[in-house]
């Protein structure tokens, strides 16, 4: 598939206006679809924009393209022009707007990263990126083309993961073996790097945060016992519930050529703690030695 | 008044002179018409106009240059084209000059009425324009204006009747449009005082006018003068009350098949 021609092209509305100028006796629906999209366009700049300036009024038009747009293309229809008008005339331009606004405001409400914070639940700060999002995506020059959807596409499948990284984290903090861990604040993939890390050790205990001394015994174990890297992780899975098993899979993977290698090397225990806090779990590790 | 098929050109003409910012030369379109067709034909096209191209065009005519249109619009039609009249003031410039705003509106207001000799249009001209809302207020904005002065004729009108009183120290411009309005329209004028005397109840308080220099310290005297007189509306808030009443839309009929709008909701 070419992706080049798939997503350069004008933004969806802008296609449907253009079945429509084919369509005969369209004058109605032409003048109805126009004191609409004048409507939104004004609601837009008063709410994002600035409803009194010209540049407002005109950021506030492109989002209105943008975000209808956003919004026939998430639709099942086909891929034609036609298509498209008819979509919009049947719901009108306002439903449809609604229809992309929503679909920003749940892309919104997924994680941007898999650190959660407390700033998370802020309201200003939800507003900010709510906002921030909506400009992303939506800004739509009707006589350029846009690839506001293709960014949607890729924006949502990001975050899913986010969000699923996340809850991956929050469970194991809630499994940890010694007691849940109580913080507000998570760094998710460090949480998911320090369990793996410690599955090593062969005992299936779940570990989803640790402190230095904590670590420095994993290694010494490790160097001890040499205990079988996949023997143990196999033993780890089989408490995890399998939509997390995935996951984590990917993360032993990913670690096996790089820091369990290390582990299981000849590098200085000082060296690798350093790597550790540095490079895989420093968020996830209390500063306290004790 | 035989037909004349071309009077819809000739408004269209108007109209589109008028919008494009010329009515120099819309009047010259009236003036060709009056002479070609007559002064009837001018009074049909100017009661097609729609209002607020009547209004342009008008207020484009007052004080020193005279318009056809001034002397023939249909009282009815001028009526309606007087809610426009306030349509191009902003906020900040009744803020900052209200006095020169007051003034255009004299001028156009006492163009119309005092334009014409004859007193039977100028009756009608009152009575269109005191049948409206704006029309009510246009003239409370000029009142406010020789408040003092209203407050004297107005006590002499309360006490003596509109026909027996007339006589006053003052001899502001606004004073003989006053009496013309109490003489014709008695009801027109109440309601035109209670436009800017909202709270005057007449034999238990006194007329006060607003005055601009009034500080913000003495309020508490305010409280207890509130009960003594009635306090004016300033010319300032006047002119604000009838830009609020400027038509915010050209009345169109709802279009078939338009859906109620959304509104805020387009944002849930």
């Amino acid at each position: 598939m070419n992706i080049t021609s798939y997503t350069a092209r004008p933004p969806q509305l802008v296609q449907a206006l253009e079945a429509l100028g084919q369509r005969a006796d369209n004058q109605q629906a032409a003048a109805i679809l126009l004191d609409e999209l004048c409507g939104i366009t004004a609601l837009v700049a008063k709410k994002f924009t600035n409803d009194r300036t010209a540049e407002g009024i005109h950021e506030a038009f492109h989002l209105t393209v943008g975000c209808i747009s956003l919004a026939i293309s998430q639709a099942d229809i086909a891929d034609s022009g036609d298509a498209k008008l008819s979509f919009l005339l049947q719901h009108g331009a306002e439903y449809v707007f609604q229809m992309g606004f929503r679909r920003i405001k749940d892309l919104s409400a997924l994680p941007y990263t898999t650190f959660v914070s407390d700033f998370d639940n802020d309201p200003f700060v939800q507003q900010r990126n709510l906002k921030a999002i909506f400009m992303e995506i939506c800004s739509a020059d009707p006589a350029a083309t846009w690839s506001g959807d293709a960014v949607y596409q890729n924006e949502l499948v990001d975050r899913q993961r986010n969000q699923h990284i996340i809850a991956c984290g929050k469970w194991l903090r809630k499994h940890n073996a010694a007691g849940a861990v109580r913080d507000s604040e998570m760094d998710a993939n460090a949480a998911i790097t320090v369990a793996v890390l410690f599955a090593l050790s062969g005992d299936g205990r779940i570990v989803a945060r640790t402190a230095q001394r904590e670590l420095e015994q994993l290694i010494a174990r490790i160097r001890d016992n040499k205990p079988d890297v996949d023997a143990s992780w196999n033993t780890f899975l089989e408490k995890i519930p399998p939509e997390y098993q995935p996951l984590l899979r990917e993360r032993m993977e990913q670690l096996r050529g790089t820091i369990v290698k290390k582990l299981y090397g000849r590098s200085k225990a000082k060296a690798l703690l350093t790597d550790l806090q540095d490079q895989y779990i420093g968020s996830e590790q209390d500063i306290d030695y004790a | 008044m035989t037909d004349k098929p071309q009077l819809p050109a000739i408004r269209q003409q108007v109209t589109e002179l008028v919008l494009a910012g010329s009515p120099e030369h819309a009047e010259e379109a009236i003036n060709d018409t009056a002479e070609k067709f007559g002064d009837l034909a001018v009074v049909e096209v100017l009661s097609g106009l729609e209002p607020q191209v009547a209004s342009l065009h008008l207020s484009s005519f007052d004080g020193g240059k005279m318009s056809l249109a001034t002397l023939l619009i249909p009282p009815q039609a001028w009526a309606e084209s007087l809610a426009y009249f306030a349509a191009t003031w902003d906020e900040d410039w009744i803020e900052d000059e209200p006095e020169v705003l007051a003034e255009s509106l004299f001028a156009h207001i006492h163009g119309m009425l005092f334009g014409t000799d004859d007193e039977e249009r100028r009756a009608e001209l009152l009575n269109a324009a005191l049948a409206t809302d704006w029309g009510t207020t246009a003239f409370a904005v000029l009142f406010s204006t020789a408040a003092e002065e209203i407050i004297e004729i107005a006590n002499d009108i309360h006490n003596l009747g509109a026909h027996r009183s007339g006589s006053t120290t003052s001899d502001h411009d606004v004073i003989p449009m006053a009496l013309e309005i109490a003489r014709t329209n008695e009801e027109g004028w109440d309601r035109i005082l209670f436009d800017i005397f909202p709270d005057w109840k007449p034999g238990e308080n006194e007329l006060h006018a607003a005055s601009e220099e009034e500080s913000d310290d003495d309020m508490e005297d305010e409280e207890s003068r509130e009960s003594e007189f009635a306090m004016g509306r300033s010319t300032k808030e006047l002119l604000l009350r009838l830009r609020k009443q400027v038509p915010s839309k050209a009345a169109t009929p709802a279009k078939k098949g338009a859906r109620p709008s959304l509104g805020e909701d387009i944002f849930s």
